[in-house]
């Protein structure tokens, strides 16, 4: 045998086989989903990702309790810890200490001065005191814990608790210690029951649950990661003009409230504002612009893709049965709920055509119709004015009361819709949402359609809220001032009840030859696969009269681009005539030329109100947007003259005011 | 999206742009995972978990150089710790993995079903040390240069370990046969690139 290393005669056929072997060798399909959902499972672990939903009735003070858990921790970021442990990174009791690490069962962690005050707030006066708690292992922060207390005139001594990443587990803590009920303002605690939450929660024996707790108020429909061109080029979604999303975080913040992250659409806020889409004479106009994003360092474009409804006159619109269904339960008497409503049914019944007929059903623990549907404006008005909130609430009734309405008086190639108006579905009957939605769904094909307008925050349900006019194939506003309800109900008011387009999607196509990556920015609870865009059967979005539907896409192009960004695709049934129609636009590199602050001013404050949305939903794609920058970027625009529009004006003192509450946004691990 | 710019959006953090490299190299990780393991399973976790401490440290990795070699850098040392904890009995290979490919029964293939079941059975049965050698070299067609940096190992050392693996095939495969002529292919090309 030759003993030269280069001649075996094996060597060919293992060769051959090494080549086969490798040729038939494959990773499994979902390798890449495997790693993403391994990293995740890690991301979770680490801490800020928030991952649980917001337990029913406690949104509010857990907003604030957010706010006050960020403003600390950012505060005291300067404090460093590894290992193992619990860590006080902040109490008020202690002047000019930034905390330090704590020993378990050493005693009392808390500063002599929280310690004495506990007491006297028990004697019934006034103190606050924060103390903020982290539990690290190995040096990922697990749990964050702050404890606000103060006392008031009650004598007892109240306490409010938040955590991060999960504010359940404030809830859990708080369920622990026998308090299943927690108020507006906190829930009362005695100091023995505080210190038992403190040690419970130092000696890590409090845990959040996995599942999110049922009833919850707002969904979290997750944030749309980047993703590969190459990859997936192709993005889908339902058009949406909701804007309730928007309103109600105005009433949060106006209240001094952070909103849960998961009541964040960001579509619903884009959707708020005037695009100025030149006039179309199709049913839909296609509109793209682009520019370098100023917000991130990373010199992704923020490219606008905005499609906006034919305008029609008040006197070509259809005549419109409208039957309302008004929640006169008692929690509508708080605030200035029902006083919305009647502004809101008087500011609509200024603006009907000849011909348009109300009527109207009221539900407390009971429905009944209090007028059957007519063209009398006066005794509508008198029926309204005289609604007083009492009972309980039974909002099935009063929808299939509604329906029922709706049906009698149906004429057909007329507008017949129902109008829900309501400070919140909580529950809909004893057989649960999913047989009445199913009902509203049939009953919209046959030409019966739904809107649900919103009033008041204190037990509001927006999911069903949202989901009610998803599938009654009508729209879902939220009421929150007067001059609301005059935009929705006065100018906006043939827009809400004309459809122009139904089951209306739009379809962006990127060229993987000049973009690396593409990310929807919102519209995730509105996702449709590829193949859905041309199957005229699965249920999209209904858009009315001079509405504009817009979607922000955040894009990093390829180094070297070469060819069209992409294809914008819309596609619509006619309601009428139930004719589908397609229509495109392709779009090239040249929408980018455009320096963000020579851009449109509608295109600046669009931006801005997009990542206003992500930084309030706490995005993981914004951490490097500052409030600062979006409020700069309105202040330039202002001073400059080009801000004309009275809600840009009010986006810029929101922006203010949630930074005012410390609002941050998404804050990695670590940092 | 070419692997130069993808490597650059991962290490800004764009978890998606992984996905490039995934599908690159994915098989390739994998099948060398097999190779030295013979257990589908097993093979799996040491890819995931390979890519998942790439992923990681994908800021360390130096753009422009050898990216392949540097996740099979990463693969063989996970190989060799889950090796090192399992004692030989405990890695059972897994009897769908017996059957050999139906490509190997083309009427036209160099080798036959039959001789590729005996080939594979017989790289699994090399050492451990053998092993690693001739499947970096032949299956993930590295060159000894790039295999001693991957392994630790001497360029020597790989070269005589590669020479007694091929011995050690060659004899149970094929009897040496003094009047066949030689077929001097692989092992010359150690400069050779992919």
């Amino acid at each position: 045998m030759n003993n030269d290393t280069n001649s075996f005669p094996i060597e060919p056929k293992l060769s051959t086989f090494f080549d086969e072997e490798r040729a038939e060798t494959h990773a499994p399909v979902d390798l890449f989903d495997r790693i993403e959902e391994r990293l995740m499972e890690q991301d979770s672990k680490r801490g800020w990702t928030r991952v649980f939903s917001f337990a029913s009735g406690h949104g509010q003070m857990l907003g604030i309790g957010i706010a006050a858990a960020l403003v600390i921790m950012v505060g005291a970021s300067l404090v460093t810890f590894s290992g193992n442990g619990f860590l006080i990174l902040g109490d008020s009791g202690a002047a000019g200490n930034p905390g330090g690490q704590v020993t378990v069962g050493a005693g009392s962690p808390l500063s002599s001065e929280t310690q004495a005050a506990v007491p006297r707030a028990a004697a019934g006066e006034t103190v606050v005191q924060t103390v903020t708690v982290q539990r690290v292992l190995a040096d990922q922060v697990l749990q964050t814990v702050v404890v606000l207390e103060s006392g008031g005139n009650s004598g007892a001594p109240i306490a409010a608790a938040t955590v991060t990443p999960s504010p359940w587990l404030a809830l859990s803590a708080a369920e622990t210690i026998g308090l299943a009920n927690i108020p507006a303002g906190g829930y009362a605690i005695t100091q023995e029951q505080y210190y038992e939450l403190l040690r419970q929660v130092l000696a890590g024996e409090l845990v959040a649950p996995l599942e999110s707790p049922s009833g919850t108020f707002f969904e979290n429909y997750g944030v749309n990661p980047f993703t590969t061109t190459l990859v997936d080029p192709i993005t889908t979604f339902a058009m949406d003009v909701d804007t309730a999303s928007y309103t109600l975080t105005r009433g949060w913040l106006n209240s001094g409230s952070v909103p849960p992250p998961d009541a964040i659409r960001v579509e619903e806020f884009v959707n708020y504002f005037d695009q100025v889409y030149p006039d179309t004479n199709d049913t839909f106009g296609i509109n793209v612009d682009a520019a370098v994003s100023p917000f991130h360092d990373d010199g992704r474009l923020l490219l606008r893709v905005g499609v906006n409804a034919e305008d029609i006159n008040v006197g070509d619109r259809r005549v419109a049965t409208l039957s309302f269904v008004i929640d006169t339960s008692g929690s509508m008497g708080r605030d200035d709920r029902l006083e919305l409503v009647k502004r809101s049914i008087g500011e609509l019944v200024a603006n009907l055509r000849t011909g348009d007929r109300i009527g109207v059903v009221e539900y407390g623990s009971t429905a009944r119709r209090l007028i059957e549907p007519t063209t009398d404006k006066g005794a509508v008005l008198s029926v309204v004015n005289s609604l007083v909130a009492r009972d309980s609430t039974n909002a099935e009734e009063g929808l299939r009361l509604g329906y029922a309405m709706a049906e009698e008086n149906f004429v057909p190639g007329n507008i017949n819709r129902v109008i829900l108006m309501s400070d919140g579905v909580a529950n809909v009957g004893e057989t649960g949402p999913n047989a009445l939605l199913q009902d509203i769904k049939e009953t919209a094909q046959d030409g019966i359609t739904l809107s649900t307008v919103g009033v008041g925050l204190g037990n509001y349900n927006d999911v069903l809220m949202e989901q009610l006019a998803n599938n009654g194939d009508g729209n879902y506003v939220y009421i929150d001032t007067v001059s609301e309800a005059t935009r929705l109900f006065g100018n906006g008011l043939t827009g809400l009840l004309e459809v122009v387009a139904a089951e209306a999607k739009i379809q962006v196509e990127f060229n993987p030859e000049a973009v690396a990556m593409h990310r929807l920015v919102g519209y995730e609870n509105r996702s449709l696969t590829t193949e859905e865009f041309r199957d005229d059967t699965v249920d999209a979005g209904e858009v009315g009269a001079g509405h504009t539907v817009t979607a922000i896409y955040e894009l990093r192009l390829l180094d070297d681009p070469t060819g069209d960004i992409g294809e914008v695709r819309v596609r619509y049934t006619n309601p009428d005539s139930g004719v589908v129609s397609e229509i495109a636009l392709p779009v090239d590199q040249s929408v980018a030329n455009v320096a963000f602050d020579s851009a449109a001013a509608a295109y600046q404050v669009t931006a801005v109100a997009a990542m206003f949305a992500e930084v309030l939903r706490e995005s993981p794609h914004t951490s490097d947007v500052s409030l600062d920058e979006l409020a700069e970027t309105l202040n330039r625009l202002s001073s400059s003259g080009r801000l004309t529009d009275s809600r840009s004006v009010e986006l810029l003192e929101l922006i203010l005011t949630a930074k005012a509450l410390g609002v941050t946004g998404y804050i990695p691990a670590g940092e | 999206m070419d692997e130069n710019q993808a490597i650059k959006l991962c290490q800004e953090g764009h978890q998606a742009a992984f996905r490039v490299v995934v599908d690159q190299y994915g098989d390739l990780m994998y099948g060398t995972a097999l190779m030295m393991t013979r257990d589908r399973m097993l093979a799996e976790d040491i890819v995931q978990d390979a890519l998942v401490l790439a992923w990681k440290s994908i800021k360390k990795f130096e753009a422009g150089t050898n990216l392949r070699a540097w996740l099979m850098t990463i693969l063989i040392n996970r190989v060799k710790n889950v090796m090192r904890r399992k004692r030989p009995a405990e890695i059972s290979s897994d009897e769908s993995y017996e059957e050999p490919y139906s490509s190997y029964n083309a009427l036209d293939a160099v080798i036959t079903a039959e001789e590729a079941v005996r080939i594979r059975s017989a790289v699994h049965e090399l050492a451990f040390e053998p092993r690693q050698a001739v499947v970096l070299r032949f299956y993930a067609e590295m060159t000894v240069p790039e295999i001693a940096r991957t392994l630790g190992w001497k360029e020597g050392t790989v070269k005589s370990r590669l020479h007694r693996a091929l011995r050690q095939l060659q004899g149970v495969l094929d009897p040496p046969n003094p009047d066949q002529s030689p077929a001097p292919v692989l092992l010359q090309e150690e400069g050779m690139q992919r």
